[in-house]
């Protein structure tokens, strides 16, 4: 065969467009001759490193196409992506969208000779568990090559193998900015950073501090830039809070077995917290999680659509007058005549994970009670001590609602997040809505290393305190017999709620909406949840702590 | 076959999986380091960018659920390249694509660094060189990922016309990366 056209064959299959008879061709001489399969790979070879060099040379450009173009690879993605998300979170995933994602542009003029930054392969996602992904979630399935840029998760969690060996966990919700081989910056959420033998020198930043690895393994919580939690497994770290005013501070050495808050508000020195070896996600399974029972034939987006925002099935929820007695025994005697929701995370009355849900009030108390389906019942190992406010991670009900009647329903408050990542500016009402101590969010769970049931109250919907166990409430939990499920019941004192000069009483008609959220086997990460009692009128698409208007109706009969 | 600074540093005769979960870290940051050699590989034998991504994610998947299966004296690329070429000869969804004993007699002819990277900086700065056109071409081929069909349609070009300039834009590109690694002046010298 004619070298040149051996070569302009091997060039057409490069380019796609061999015919039948040209292929055959190709064929025939690729077995025939080494010096065809040697002019093969020169090509081919080189073919893939022009591949590679494209992504570097344009991987960071946003501009559009012009619009008689056909979609890219990348663009129909991204198209699908945006469609099969909901409105508000689309707009929130095109503000995080990662570089690889993005539409790419013609810009010849500024095509870098060097390797931009932005657009070098860094990393591969090795491992995910219960993962729900800010952007689609294929693009961070398993084996999925990622360059530097935004990794937004909103449940589960995901592991981050970078070139050079080091390996990130981030449990969700969580939002990190990969930099480069040796830095990336947590906006939010936990993250453990895992250093290769032998190796040191990785900083990891947040909005509240910046630590330097000194080869080791630790862990950081950034907390929406109120504070950070820097904990160290093996090692050390020097880890340097960031103040509110002018003056730096010293940077502080941790050691294996040390934890530290750094607050820009708090004092110079970072303050001590207790060691858990829980309170971090250290490593994730190889397996893929536990499957999604009856939901196999539901198409994927919308398996992921009901892991987001769950499936409601009920806007209103009767909180009956509750009996002269009730004995907190997590037993639902007094409850028979007082019926509440009924609910499966999916939808199918075989899936394993259900709630039933009741509310009942006295002059003194509010009364909470369900009997939940779940496959692994009071595990979890979120210690009230420690991180109360990861009550809802292992295995939890949790309870939001409104006790003022002046508001009634719908109600309205935001939190700071709902406006911040909507570009909004609040007004100043709504800056007094977000305030109001009437709303209240409960944590229900039982720690199962000391057997205590657990209640965690944020009041207002900014969220920014957190009152552990207030005086007076009762809970119990019970196991069922089978071990597929619990029972809690909980008498909660119109005094901690902040309305006990004027509680609900018959007729109002208040907010209130409710989560459950089931655990890994470990009782440590949230696999699924579900959203019970919302309001229809709003979108579905919208997280129910941070809004009060999605809540459904209370009934106090 | 390409090897071989790919043995994993672990002493030879040393089980692969001292500890649970450590040969599954292993594989996979050595299969992080040798990804985009494994990518060129697939796209060869394939010819199709998303079916290349298809398959490097599932090669991914594939040693992670074998690592224990991997010796740690072994070549890493050898064994990641093996699976990948049964990846290859399993997937269906190629129009046209190679017989088992192409496959086969390709993967054994690939020579050791021929799909070294050594050319990628010395081959972005001869991108950059490139006239304008033939840039946005190249832009559109291989970072947008359209096939030629597409770009005749959308350039208002003919299929050949466009392959013509492709295989002229590859031929250039590799005279200037030659003449940089061999310390020539590594100019692109061509009218668009």
């Amino acid at each position: 065969m004619n070298l040149d056209y051996r070569d302009s064959l091997i060039e057409a299959w490069l380019n796609g467009t061999l015919d039948d008879a040209q292929f055959a061709e190709l064929e025939a001489e690729l077995l025939e001759s080494a010096a065809a399969r040697d002019a093969f790979w020169d090509r081919a070879a080189f073919h893939g490193v022009l591949s590679e060099a494209a992504r570097l040379a344009w991987g960071g450009e946003t501009e559009e196409e012009p619009t008689r173009w056909l979609p890219s690879r990348q663009q129909k993605n991204w198209a699908a992506a945006v469609l099969g998300a909901a409105v508000i979170m689309a707009a929130v995933a095109m503000l995080l969208l990662s570089p690889s994602n993005q539409a790419h542009a013609p810009a010849p003029a500024r095509l870098a000779a060097s390797v931009p930054a932005a657009t070098v392969p860094l990393a591969t996602i090795t491992r995910s568990q219960f993962l729900l992904a800010g952007d689609a979630a294929e693009s961070l399935a398993v084996g999925k090559a990622i360059g530097a840029g935004r990794v937004l998760i909103l449940d589960g969690a995901l592991e981050l193998t970078l070139k050079n060996g080091v390996v990130i966990t981030l449990e969700g919700p969580a939002d990190l900015d990969l930099g480069g081989e040796m830095e990336a910056f947590l906006h939010d959420g936990n993250a453990v950073v895992r250093m290769p033998e032998g190796t040191d020198g990785f900083r990891l930043k947040t909005a509240t501090a910046d630590v330097l690895d000194l080869g080791t393994e630790f862990a950081v919580k950034a907390s929406h830039g109120f504070f950070t939690d820097v904990q160290v497994y093996e090692g050390a770290v020097i880890a340097t809070g960031r103040s509110s005013g002018a003056a730096p501070r010293f940077p502080k050495r941790l050691e294996a077995g040390q934890s530290a808050r750094f607050s820009p508000h708090g004092p110079e020195e970072p303050e001590p917290i207790p060691y858990s070896e829980s309170r971090f996600v250290r490593r994730l399974p190889a397996d893929a999680g536990i499957p999604l029972p009856g939901t196999q034939h539901i198409p994927r987006d919308v398996v992921e659509e009901i892991r987001q925002w769950g499936r409601p099935q009920f806007d209103s929820i009767a909180v009956h007058r509750a009996p002269k007695t009730v004995t907190i025994d997590g037993r639902l005697d007094e409850w028979q005549e007082g019926p509440g929701f009924v609910s499966f995370r999916d939808g199918t009355p075989s899936c394993p994970e259900w709630a039933d849900g009741r509310m009942m009030y006295d002059d003194g108390h509010l009364y909470i009670a369900a009997h939940v389906g779940d496959p692994a019942p009071m595990r979890s190992v979120v210690d009230p001590a420690i991180n109360p406010g990861d009550g809802w991670r292992g295995g939890s009900v949790q309870v939001r609602v409104s006790t003022d009647r002046q508001m009634g329903w719908p109600a309205d408050g935001n939190t700071a997040a709902y406006f911040a990542q909507r570009h909004l500016e609040p007004t100043p009402e709504q800056k007094v809505a977000a305030r109001n101590l009437r709303f209240a969010h409960l944590t229900l769970w039982y720690h199962a290393a000391s057997q205590t049931p657990c209640l965690t109250i944020n009041h207002g919907m900014l969220l920014d305190t957190l009152e552990l166990n207030p005086s007076g409430f009762r809970a119990a939990f019970t196991r069922d017999a089978d071990g597929k499920g619990y029972v809690l019941e909980y008498a909660i004192p119109w005094t901690s709620l902040n309305c006990a000069d004027d509680p609900p009483r018959a007729g109002d008609m208040l907010a209130a909406v409710w989560q459950v959220n089931w655990s890994d086997a470990a009782g440590r990460m949230r696999r699924d949840h579900m959203v019970e009692i919302h309001n229809p009128h709003e979108p579905l698409q919208i997280n129910v702590w941070e809004r009060a208007a999605t809540w459904g109706r209370a009934e106090y009969w | 076959m390409p090897a071989d600074n790919s043995r994993s540093p672990q002493p030879a005769g040393q089980p692969a999986a001292d500890r649970p979960g450590e040969a599954t870290v292993r594989v996979q940051q050595l299969f992080v380091r040798y990804q985009s050699h494994l990518r060129s590989f697939v796209l060869g034998l394939t010819g199709d960018f998303g079916i290349t991504d298809d398959i490097v994610q599932e090669v991914f998947l594939t040693i992670t659920a074998k690592a224990s299966d991997f010796r740690p004296d072994a070549s890493f690329r050898h064994w990641m390249f093996a699976i990948a070429r049964f990846k290859v000869l399993e997937s269906r969804r190629a129009a046209r694509r190679f017989s088992p004993r192409v496959i086969e007699s390709l993967a054994a002819a690939l020579k050791p660094d021929t799909l070294g990277e050594d050319r990628l900086e010395p081959l972005l700065d001869c991108l950059a060189e490139m006239p304008p056109k033939m840039q946005e071409l190249l832009r559109l081929r291989y970072f947008s990922q359209h096939g030629p069909t597409e770009l005749a349609a959308m350039l208002g070009r003919s299929i050949s016309g466009v392959n013509t300039t492709l295989t002229k834009a590859r031929d250039l590109l590799r005279e200037c990366v030659q003449r940089k690694l061999g310390g020539g002046p590594g100019v692109v010298e061509a009218a668009s």
